[in-house]
């Protein structure tokens, strides 16, 4: 496979990882959600959450906001404009990947 | 997960939240139940203290779901679909078929009928459609249907209390497809 093919095909591993890719194609479908809210529709731990928000955060994919609802803290998440470009892209070159793997003698 | 379930998440998340339907659908009993001046219900004090306790358990619920589920705030074009597909499926009915009921006085309830074929469209906009959906919606169809409603004075403040009965099982039946969904309330997430 050449450079550009293999450009064309590349994904990007950050979104890609599957916990990152669900926390990202929820928050693609909210203005914003809370920690929560992510937790009960990902099923992922605390520690999990965190870290995979914390790399995505990092990545300048998502905006994390800490604020208090009387005394209790809380952490929303919601997608920055180059995460939500970055999760519509990545799910355009998944979709365009399975139509190259699915037409007949894609793979010899 | 499929990429449909994660970005329907936040609008099954919210609109299964069914415990909130209880105290609407005990408002709408209260309000037939008023309307027809039943009991203590004719008093407009008790009529307005029950209203005010319907909905500070209303804001309990609400709170008990924020804390358990999550907050989420759907995107701005979704909230736009789900209000207008809630004004076609639900208001217009509503409206439509106490106006009916008064003008061509048939033997029916058309409220209750366009209330059931609203709620199935709407739960099939919006939220998806279940089996005991139809299966309440129906029944609430069946009965506006029966020929028995001609002889009833106020037939639309009739109307409230089945359509409250109908709501309240719902409600309870889409709390379980929640805790189904996204786990019940005292389950640790994740572990």
């Amino acid at each position: 496979m050449s450079g550009s093919e293999e450009a064309a095909f590349a994904l990007d591993r950050l979104i890609h990882e599957p916990n990152r890719l669900a926390i990202l194609t929820v928050l693609a479908s909210v203005k914003d959600a809370d920690f929560v809210f992510l937790q009960r529709a990902l099923g992922l731990t605390n520690g999990n959450l965190s870290s995979h928000l914390t790399k995505l955060e990092d990545a300048g994919l998502v905006v994390i906001e800490k604020t208090f609802v009387g005394k209790k803290p809380r952490t929303s998440a919601a997608l920055t404009s180059e995460g939500r470009t970055g999760i519509a892209a990545h799910w355009e070159q998944l979709e365009r990947l399975r139509a190259i793997a699915v037409q007949p003698g894609s793979f010899g | 997960m499929e990429r449909h379930d994660l970005e329907s998440a936040a609008v099954r998340s919210t609109y299964l939240r069914g415990l909130l339907a209880v105290p609407a659908g005990l408002v709408f009993i209260v309000v037939g139940l008023g309307n027809l001046g039943w009991g203590p219900l004719s008093s407009a004090l008790v009529f307005l203290g029950c209203l005010a306790l319907m909905a500070g358990a209303w804001l309990v619920i609400n709170r008990y779901y924020a804390e358990h589920y999550g907050r989420v705030r759907l995107a701005d074009g979704q909230q736009v679909r789900l209000t207008i597909a809630s004004f076609l499926c639900l208001g217009v009915p509503m409206i439509g078929g106490t106006i009916l009921d008064l003008r061509l006085d048939l033997p029916v309830s058309l409220f209750a009928i366009l209330f059931g074929v609203g709620m199935l469209a709407w739960y099939r906009l919006c939220v998806g459609l279940r089996t005991d959906h139809v299966l309440v919606f129906g029944a609430l169809i069946v009965v506006g249907l029966l020929p028995l409603w001609g002889g009833l004075e106020d037939r639309a403040s009739a109307g409230w209390l089945p359509i409250g009965v109908a709501t309240i099982i719902v409600g309870i039946l889409d709390h379980r497809a929640l805790a189904r969904a996204f786990g019940g309330a005292s389950d640790r997430v994740g572990v």
